[in-house]
């Protein structure tokens, strides 16, 4: 037998097959193309078409009747140049909901954002096989259940006629004198926290066990050749092999953290908590839907353009970050 | 296979995409099937004063159900031409299936295209809807007086059709028009009417009052020796007798497990519970003062000290703490289900005709008639009076849409103006003649329905409360198949609004409700803001005087500037 060069045939099988898979693309590429389509809508109808609606932020925005086209409204809305942002920046509210999505995106990135990659291992370091996957299985449910039912069941267990204080009650009946867990600054935002942990955290493990299971099984062979233990190896071998993933989610992460999930504090908040629990998107709700007075899209608009930015910024600086420290980031 | 499979799947997801496309003319009840209205039991007793809801017992729910293959007189069309019109409607899923719908359609020869709306998305659907110009033919809506800015906003940028000024054609229509005052000072632009006020035909002696008062359990009063005869009380007694029946639990809830007030979820948001302690009968919005000036009554110390009380009550126990939060009519349902001792909310005749009696005396939550009461509840401070606002004349406005054609325009105020006159309000409150009543000779009517146990009617029409007829006018009640019951336990409750000089109804300020000024557009009363601060302050134990004297503050400027406003024209 001649000179058996591995990494060169290896090589060579790669090449075959993405040249296969670019060649077997290219063949069907009409089908590819029209699978695309739905997608494509999908963004250019709801990400792209609205953009000229931003003008509304420097405008009064006037709806038009009879009028064609679909921007009619922005020719009839008067222009008021940065009135809107100065109105903004004077809104007490508006810098209540800013600091709020901070600090709840920030708790929920402290607490909320390592959950998963914890649970991934530990669910991963499990040996029955059927233990296992009932576990995931409890883990992931919640995260089908919509925020609408959560928050009932979070009225239903901490609630004035609630379970908690039912059973506390029973111990000590002095503790409930005062019950107030749902409306009170102090617990609204751990409730946000703990109930956005036990919602989202199993699904998040989803993505870290995928990566997980793509360590090369090697590693864990020579490493346990070598005496390593099992917390050994998630520390040098498992947590490495994913650092890439989780970089990847922690950038995502911050680049949404003005997304504070409206569904969740929707949901859950109540006015005696706004100081705590407002967050931008349910400040626009508010303003935009809920006003007392005639709407004006075009303040919503304006706050609405600022969060973006804001999200923007942050997306690029954290990528810019991981770049820096050596990681490949998401550009 | 695979390539066909890949295809299939290709068309599927972009055909679903045809999914979020409305069709031209949706099937009525596809479209309401997908839309529970959630929050009805939230309001539904809002128009009820009104309403002929009033002949819904309980039996209802055996009824026969009144579908479009009963046999009942059809109606002759004076119309050649079928029309379609569309319109937004509360609990979409049971309209325009019954007998007497099939027999307005025929009548008027049309079609309706339904667009569901709930309690709870009402406002911003047509908001939406009006502001994208994608709205429905009759633009239906539980428009305020305070919304009267941005619907003259509306109207003056040609959002709706006038409602012609010469109404010789519509004689039932004018003849409302005449009794109304709403129309011209909130409905007009420039001395053009641009939305149709359905009338609430109140008897007189309410005053245009609105209902927001509490219902209360008469048996748990009695139980623990504190009932006293004609419902009125003062706070201290009702505190006395919430604490009484907490500790003695007469319902059998466990002792402690009794709550004391419940309320609608509307009655929070709008700060009832602070309103109704006021001892001014200015008690909402902007007012003069005795030099002429404007000011508003919530940045007055009066207003303070009811917010200190209402903080009191809930603080202490006497409020559901979770009325905060309750989005799903909670509170109602468990004064309904007897774990609450009083109510509030629009607790008119129509409202224990409805819920009270079906739910709880015929359901057997209390042992009698007797056992559920209206309840007059005096002002905490102040002169201790018996208060309640006055309210618009009308529930609902209707507009049409710049988009509809004078043949559809005349159709609509064509089957407004019958809606109004003698022959439609029998209509909407037995059904059509042969089926559902006779005219007797001497012209009053003789109901066909079957009657319960107790003698009340059984209506095959019970789910017929706010729907497509209600934009025309209200039925004034009690009327021919109304329910005894909650008009004589309001009896005593009517009395005394016309007798004792303890009764005062807020006057609506209606020169300021129809004022558009830009300031006054902007900000209105604050309305969300103070609803907001109210219900941080109650459920905190911070100091009322002072956080309220500080929300004011705060906002000042901007109040300062609808002063001046409202002063510079309206003085």
């Amino acid at each position: 037998m001649g000179n058996f060069d591995l990494e060169a045939i290896q090589k060579a099988q790669k090449a075959k097959n993405r040249k296969s898979i670019i060649k077997r693309i290219w063949r069907y590429k009409w089908i590819y193309l029209f699978m695309l389509l739905p997608g494509l809508a999908v963004i250019i109808i709801f990400r792209y078409l609205p953009l000229p609606g931003i003008a509304l932020a420097w405008k009064k925005f006037t709806p038009t009747f009879g009028a064609k086209g679909l921007y009619s409204y922005l020719a009839s809305s008067k222009p008021v140049g940065w009135k809107h942002f100065e109105s903004l920046w004077r809104e007490k509210a508006f810098w209540n909901a800013t600091k709020n999505t901070f600090m709840i995106s920030i708790l929920k990135l402290v607490f909320g954002f390592p959950f998963p990659v914890i649970l991934a291992i530990l669910i991963n370091e499990m040996t029955m096989k059927r233990y296992k996957k009932v576990m995931q299985t409890i883990y992931t449910f919640p995260h089908f259940l919509s925020w609408v039912v959560v928050a009932g069941m979070v009225l239903n267990l901490f609630g004035d006629t609630g379970v908690v204080k039912s059973v506390v009650s029973k111990f000590n009946p002095d503790a409930v004198a005062n019950w107030n867990f749902l409306y009170n600054s102090r617990s609204f935002r751990p409730l946000l926290i703990i109930s956005d942990i036990w919602k989202e955290g199993g699904w998040g493990t989803i993505l870290y066990l995928a990566a997980i299971a793509g360590v090369d099984p090697s590693l864990h062979e020579a490493a346990i050749v070598d005496g390593a233990n099992r917390f050994q190896r998630i520390v040098h071998i498992t947590l490495p092999e994913i650092t890439s993933l989780i970089i990847i989610m922690l950038i995502l992460q911050i680049g949404n953290m003005m997304n504070a999930n409206f569904d969740q504090i929707f949901n859950l908040y109540s006015a005696p908590v706004f100081d705590v629990g407002d967050v931008i998107d349910t400040y626009i709700y508010r303003i935009t839907f809920q006003s007392s007075t005639a709407m004006d899209y075009g303040f919503s608009t304006a706050v609405g353009l600022f969060k973006n930015v804001i999200n923007f910024v942050l997306l690029i600086g954290a990528n810019q970050i991981a770049k820096l420290f050596g990681h490949d980031g998401i550009m | 296979m695979k390539k066909v499979l890949a295809l299939v799947l290709a068309i599927v997801m972009v055909l679903g995409l045809a999914a979020c496309q409305q069709p031209a003319t949706p099937d009525s009840s596809t479209t309401a099937a997908t839309e529970k209205p959630t929050e009805a039991t939230e309001k539904d007793t809002e128009a009820a004063p009104a309403e002929d809801t009033t002949a819904a017992p309980a039996e209802d729910t055996t009824a026969e159900p009144a579908d479009e293959s009963t046999d009942e007189p059809a109606a002759e069309s004076a119309y050649d031409t079928k029309i379609t019109i569309s319109m937004d409607v509360l609990d979409a899923e049971k309209t325009n299936i019954s007998a007497k719908d099939e027999f307005f359609r025929n009548k008027f020869n049309i079609d309706w295209d339904l667009y569901p709306v709930t309690w709870g998305d009402w406002l911003e659907k047509i908001r939406a809807w009006v502001n994208a110009d994608d709205m429905p033919d009759i633009v239906w809506w539980d428009m305020k007086a305070s919304n009267t800015a941005e619907f003259k906003q509306w109207a003056a940028a040609g959002a709706f059709r006038e409602i012609p000024e010469d109404l010789s054609k519509w004689p039932n229509l004018q003849r409302l028009r005449d009794e109304l005052v709403s129309d011209d000072a909130l409905l007009s632009v420039d001395g053009k009417l641009y939305g149709w006020p359905s009338s609430r035909q109140n008897p007189p002696e309410l005053k245009n009052c609105y209902y927001p008062m509490f219902a209360y359990r008469r048996d748990w009063a009695k139980a623990v020796g504190m009932y006293k005869e004609g419902d009125v009380y003062t706070w201290d007694e009702v505190k006395a007798m919430i604490d009484a029946v907490k500790e003695q639990d007469p319902g059998g809830n466990g002792a402690g497990n009794t709550i004391g007030i419940t309320m609608e979820t509307w009655a929070w948001e709008q700060y009832q519970l602070v309103t109704i302690n006021s001892p001014n009968p200015d008690r909402l919005g902007y007012h003069k003062n005795a030099d002429g000036d404007y000011y508003l009554y919530e940045m007055t110390d009066e207003f303070a000290d009811a917010i200190e009380f209402a903080q009191g009550l809930y603080q202490g126990g006497y409020v559901w703490k979770d009325t905060i939060s309750d989005k799903n009519g909670d509170g109602f349902q468990k004064f309904l289900a007897g774990q609450s001792f009083m109510f509030l909310g629009n607790d008119s005749p129509a409202w224990f005709n409805g819920d009270v009696l079906n739910k709880m005396v015929r359901g057997g939550i209390v042992a009698d008639d007797e056992a559920v009461a209206p309840m007059i509840v005096l002002s905490a401070t102040g002169d201790h009076n018996f208060y309640l606002i006055q309210s618009e004349d009308y529930w609902t406005v209707a507009s049409i849409s710049h988009n509809v054609d004078d043949e559809k325009f005349e159709r609509i105020l064509d089957m407004w103006d019958w809606l109004a006159s003698e022959e439609g309000r029998i209509f909407l409150v037995a059904g059509v003649e042969g089926k559902d009543y006779e005219v007797n000779a001497d012209g009053t009517y003789n109901i066909l329905w079957e009657k319960d146990d107790t003698g009340a009617y059984i209506s095959p029409y019970q789910d017929y409360a706010f729907n497509i007829y209600t934009p025309a006018t209200l039925t004034a009640s009690p009327n021919e198949t109304s329910v005894e019951y909650g008009y004589k336990l309001f009896e005593p409750i009517y009395d005394y609004m016309e007798n004792s000089g303890n009764f005062v109804a807020q006057e609506m300020p209606w020169e300021v409700m129809a004022w558009n000024g830009p300031e006054y557009s902007e900000y209105g009363y604050f309305y969300s803001d103070i609803s907001t601060k109210i219900s941080e302050i109650l459920a905190s134990d911070v100091d009322a005087h002072e956080a309220w004297h500080a929300f004011i503050e705060e906002n000042s400027d901007k109040l300062q500037a609808v002063l001046d406003e409202l002063n510079a024209n309206l003085k």
